[in-house]
């Protein structure tokens, strides 16, 4: 079999989806702490031993058991939050694309809008108000952060394919044939922009994944005890030199699912695109 | 073209006007205490009505907005609640250093990305462009603080071949600080030029004048760079004017890591704070430069690229 | 450099020892030694860093710790604190004579009078004269943004000056060039301190007007050290101060401050011998120093003057049962406080931390999950409840509200965790419609009781927003007991009077009592005369360096 970077991408992301699967049956409670008996004498994390083959993190927490259950938040955040910036970002850029005139002029100013914030400043702030508007405490803030910042790209370039789409014969005989707006967006348009969204949105994951982690680090991310994979790195972070695994372990997992997801994402390009294929 | 820059810049005054008051609403929407934060948890009810007096903060959502739009237009960015010093200096002073990281970083990147572009684009398919693609891949798609930590250890600390942190002094000892954070910022960017550079070579080097080219017997080395180069170069023109602005606004993690006086951190401090004054100086400054650089990038490709509509054109 | 020429392949090693983690660490030790020199060696220039920046070097403004540790080398007060003493608890609390050479209370306790040391100068040459101390206290009392305001209102005519009723203080009298005379409305044995903090430092006119009131970055030294150079947010560099009162201090040429230096880095650096000091030393650092033989005898702790732990608001159900509040002290594990902080604290089982006069000799509450169920039940909670938990962005107070989640299930308690930042989490605790539960500490102002209960126990201190007393605690009892002590002429019945508010707080509960924070410092060899000090953390009047006649480092 012609293993092709799409095919190890694929292979990789729905290893890392399996791990999250089958959590209760591979791994342990990811919240229970044993700050006896887990940690040393004097407070230090434990390296990899018999009970804890990754070893434990600064509560005494098996670390993986949190990197397993990180696969699911994590992965699960991200896809989440992308899903939350396909839906919009297809919606902007379907409408702006179609409708034209004043209404794709007001929306691509909003994505100037958006575009012109510093990212980081905004999911900082958006973070920080998310999170003191939530009385539960959750990853919700962290979803909502990352998808209303990521659909931007999507927007502008959905809109840009259905200028083109919109010109074309079977767009223009429907027209012709009296169907409506609606009818022509959901039915012919969208149908033609899926691919290149589905490109689109195999990065956004990848992104978001990052983006998780670089939010925990400032310490916005998902609250504790929650084990995602940038919370893990951010609760370990002091202890890199000391207790590495309590970096390397989130730290390779997110490698793992990033470089899986853009794989995904470059062998669908490569696919849409054969002019680029090499 | 005086027109279209025209109609860019009063759009893009809009959306600045748009960012500032969109980040008032959202810092002022957080429930929080400011007063109490700049005179102490410890401060009793006299010092805070003084204090929210001094501040604008005992007036209405409204108020408190024409407050700083009133300074704002007489030039007057306000004071950081947390140091008293004014927005403007602090601007000032840190937007240098945070311009030449991201350009350092910039320029690592097209340094880097593109000859490894090229490099694959000609070895399409060969081991150089499979190992290049997957080394730049992995590159983007570490977490910077795992990335700058790893860096700061095994290359400043452990080798001893870079200053561990901080800014440095002269051009010899900046160059010398500015490497590390510099590369640890690019790593997460050289796969994206390294993709765009590979695929619009490979579309240059199919097209027509080139195949004619090389047909005349023209050196390879040549026909990669004056003849199938120059056409690539709009569209990564484009990506670096973007690209630019990421830079210049997503250091925070970069800057922490390695102590760089950068914007970034500022702003994080500023955030972590609920600092008003200095929340909204950074994102006005931020914005401007956002969008001029956009508007720069976007002329540089019209003037490249005859092909490409000018971005605004049917609205 | 650090490893330098060690092994060329190392450094690829190391990379891989990391990620296979396995990483054995450099254990090297201090690179450099003492030179031997038995007596203070003057010359040298320190250097240490803060995580964060300096934000101000106005001593009537500056209020973080950094600040504070920096204003406090560059401004002399009136009355200072002794020395730290390592192994005496209260040494580095008692008032000293400082600018004043010696100062008297009335027999009231009313009327405080300061006698100047004779050639006492600013670092520009010129006298301090008693009228600066005045204009210094007049300029706090107007400022719109001090947070010392408050510590001067009980000064005769102080409240109406601030609000601008009238253009003087009656309660500042300058009795001649050389003597200050402070006048209060009624006796507090907690002023004494406030002429101990920087911002009561004398301040001339003519200088701070040049300045255009503006002592952000101008500083007119009156302590040990001035200031030389600023690059903000990169480094503050401080130099000995010529003029200052005492010829023999400080032995340093210069102190120079990194700022923004993030805590791994700075642990990099002072392995790499290229800073003096190091202090808040992370919880993995702090146990690696601890397991180095040849460290371990250059690492110093203090107990600050703090307390940790968790405030409950008292109004609200089901914390306003006592026996509720009495449980969840029973459910904590202490023990397992102070090793998550790697021994970086003492357990608290009241208010006041060891040494502080005051503190009263209390019965711990033990680890006890039975005993707790128990009194829940009586309370009415046999089940437990469920209740949000607030807590601020860092990385031991998350490390602890996780450890108190788990202590507290185990009673039945279902505890969710939010985080918020600062001024968002000040704005919930301090509204009684806020959080009713959530992470509390407090580090005093001064070292003496009043600091510590009047602003969180007595009922004065509750608002309906902003409040300090955050518990809402309001004992009628506890209130007169406080207000008595502060009067009280004499200090021993003042003490005795706090050891019954101590006792009465550690019953009633109205917080969860976690631990007193331990300061932690590791110092070069070579850095002599120094010891982390409980109000300033770091005093460099007597830090020395112990360098070869050259005023270089001993290798080692």
């Amino acid at each position: 079999m012609n293993l092709s970077p799409f095919r190890v991408g694929l292979i990789m992301a729905l290893a890392i989806v399996a791990v999250a699967l089958l959590a209760p049956w591979i791994a342990g409670d990811p919240a229970a702490q044993d700050i006896d008996g887990g940690l040393t004498v004097r407070g230090a994390p434990m390296g990899p031993h018999a009970g804890a083959p990754l070893g434990t993190d600064t509560l005494g927490r098996d670390v993986w058991s949190r990197v397993v259950a990180g696969a699911g938040m994590s992965l699960g955040m991200a896809v989440a939050a992308t899903m939350m910036s396909v839906v919009i970002g297809v919606v902007v850029g379907l409408w702006a694309g179609y409708a034209g005139g004043w209404v794709d002029a007001v929306l691509m100013r909003l994505v100037d809008v958006v575009l012109a914030f510093p990212y980081l400043l905004v999911a900082i702030l958006l973070a920080a108000l998310l999170r003191e508007a939530e009385l539960e405490s959750g990853v919700v803030p962290v979803i909502v952060t990352l998808g209303v910042i990521g659909w931007t790209t999507i927007a502008r370039v959905v809109r840009a394919r259905v200028r083109v789409l919109r010109q074309q014969d079977f767009v223009v005989a429907a027209r012709a044939s009296g169907a409506g707006g609606f009818h022509i967006v959901t039915r012919h348009l969208l149908r033609n922009v899926v691919g290149v969204v589905i490109t689109l949105a195999a990065l956004a994951i990848a992104q978001n994944l990052l983006a998780e982690a670089a939010l925990s680090y400032v310490g916005l991310g998902p609250p504790p005890p929650q084990a995602t994979w940038g919370r893990m790195i951010f609760d370990g972070q002091s202890y890199y030199r000391s207790a590495p695994w309590l970096i390397v372990a989130p730290g390779l997992a997110i490698v793992l699912a990033v470089v899986s997801f853009n794989l995904i994402a470059e062998g669908l390009r490569d696919a849409a695109d054969p002019h680029a294929h090499g | 073209m005086i027109a279209f820059v025209l109609r860019r810049l009063v759009w893009s005054l809009a959306a600045i006007v748009l960012v500032v008051s969109a980040t008032f609403a959202m810092v002022v929407a957080i429930p929080a205490d400011p007063a109490r934060a700049l005179v102490g948890a410890h401060a009793d009810a006299e010092t805070l009505g003084r204090a929210r007096a001094h501040y604008c903060l005992d007036r209405s959502l409204p108020e408190q907005y024409g407050c700083y739009v009133g300074r704002l237009a007489h030039g007057d960015l306000g004071e950081s609640y947390r140091t008293r010093r004014p927005v403007a200096d602090i601007l000032w002073a840190r937007a240098w250093p945070t311009v030449q990281l991201a350009l350092a970083a910039l320029v690592l990147q097209l340094a880097i990305g593109l000859p490894l572009g090229a490099w694959s684009a000609v070895r399409r398919g060969r081991w150089p462009d499979r190992v290049g693609g997957v080394i730049t891949l992995v590159g983007a798609s570490v977490p910077t603080f795992v990335l700058g930590t790893l860096a700061v250890y095994v290359l400043a600390f452990g080798a001893g071949w870079f200053p561990v942190a901080g800014y440095g002094e002269g051009l010899a000892g900046r160059l010398h600080h500015l490497l590390l954070p510099a590369l640890t910022l690019a790593c997460a960017g050289i796969a994206t030029y390294v993709r765009v550079a590979r695929a619009e070579l490979i579309e240059q080097l199919a097209a027509d004048h080139v195949r004619t080219a090389r047909a005349k017997g023209v050196a390879e080395m040549s026909v990669v760079f004056r003849h199938a180069g120059r056409n690539a170069v709009a569209p990564l023109v484009a990506v670096a004017g973007v690209d630019l602005g990421v830079l210049f606004g997503g250091a925070v993690v970069t800057q922490t890591v390695f102590a760089w006086p950068g914007l970034g951190r500022e702003t994080l401090l500023a955030v972590l704070d609920l600092d008003l004054p200095l929340i909204l100086g950074v994102t006005l400054l931020a914005a401007v430069a956002v969008v001029i650089v956009n508007l720069v990038a976007d002329l540089v490709v019209t003037r490249l690229d005859p092909r490409t509509d000018p971005r605004f054109d049917g609205s | 450099m650090p490893m330098g020429d060690r092994c060329a392949f190392r450094v690829v090693a190391l990379a891989v020892a990391i990620a296979l983690g396995g990483c054995d660490r450099d254990s090297r030790g201090p690179r450099y030694r003492g030179a031997g020199n038995a007596t203070p060696r003057s010359g040298g220039t320190l250097t240490c860093s803060t995580s964060v920046a300096v934000p101000t070097l106005d001593p009537a403004i500056a209020y973080d710790e950094v600040g504070v540790m920096v204003v406090a080398n560059l401004y002399e007060t009136l009355l200072d604190y002794d020395a730290a003493v390592p192994g005496d608890p209260t040494s580095g609390t008692r008032l000293v004579p400082g600018l004043a050479e010696r100062w008297t209370v009335s027999a009231d306790g009313r009327s405080y009078r300061f006698e100047l040391r004779a050639g006492a100068r600013y670092a520009d040459g010129r006298a301090i004269v008693a009228g600066d101390l005045a204009y210094a206290l007049r300029r706090v009392l107007k400022m719109p943004d001090s947070p010392y305001g408050r510590l001067l209102s009980g000064i005769t005519g102080a409240g109406a000056f601030a609000a601008g009723e009238r253009d003087d203080v009656p309660g500042l009298e300058i009795a001649d060039e050389r003597t200050f005379v402070v006048h209060l409305d009624a006796a507090d044995a907690a002023f004494a301190y406030a002429m101990a903090m920087p911002f009561s430092a004398p301040l001339r006119e003519d200088f701070v007007v040049a300045s255009g009131g503006d002592l952000r970055r101008t500083v007119l030294a009156s302590g040990p050290l001035r200031l030389d150079r600023w690059d903000e947010g990169q480094r503050l560099v401080l130099a000995r101060n010529p003029h200052y009162w005492d010829p023999a201090r400080p032995f340093l040429d210069g102190v120079t401050v990194l700022e923004n230096l993030p805590e791994n880095t700075a642990f990099l650096l002072f392995e790499a011998g290229r800073l003096d000091l190091l202090d808040h030393v992370a919880a993995p650092d702090w146990i690696w120093l601890s397991e180095q033989a040849a460290w371990r005898p250059f690492l110093d702790t203090r107990a600050q003057m703090s307390v940790f732990g968790s405030r409950m608001n008292v109004t609200v159900p089901p914390f306003d049962d006592a026996r509720v509040r009495r449980a969840l002290n029973l459910a904590v594990n202490r023990d397992h406080i102070v090793k998550l902080l790697a021994g970086r604290a003492v357990p608290a089982h009241g208010m006041l931390p060891p040494g502080l006069a005051g503190r009263a000799e209390l019965p711990p509450y033990p680890h006890d999950p039975a005993g707790a169920r128990v009194l829940l039940a009586e309370a009415g909670y046999p089940d437990g409840f469920a209740v949000d938990y607030v807590t601020v962005p860092n990385d031991d107070a998350n490390k602890l509200a996780q450890s108190l989640q788990a202590d507290l299930a185990a009673v039945g308690v279902r505890m969710s965790i939010r985080v918020l930042s600062w001024p968002a989490f000040l704005d919930t605790v301090g509204r009684k419609d806020g959080a009713p539960f959530s992470m509390t500490s407090w580090i005093m102002d001064y070292p003496h009781a009043a600091s510590f209960f009047d602003p969180r126990f007595h009922s004065r201190a509750i608002g309906d927003a902003s409040s300090s007393n955050d518990s809402f605690y309001a004992v009628p009892e506890v209130d007169r007991l406080l207000d008595d002590a502060r009067g009280a002429p004499d200090p021993a019945a003042a003490v005795a009077l706090y050891q019954q508010v101590d006792r009465r707080l550690h019953d009633d509960a109205p917080w969860i009592w976690g631990y007193h924070a331990v300061m932690t410092e590791a110092m070069q060899p070579y850095v002599k005369g120094f010891a982390p000090h409980p109000v300033w953390v770091r005093d460099f009047r007597d830090v020395w360096l112990d360098l070869d006649g050259r005023g270089r480092r001993v290798p080692r």
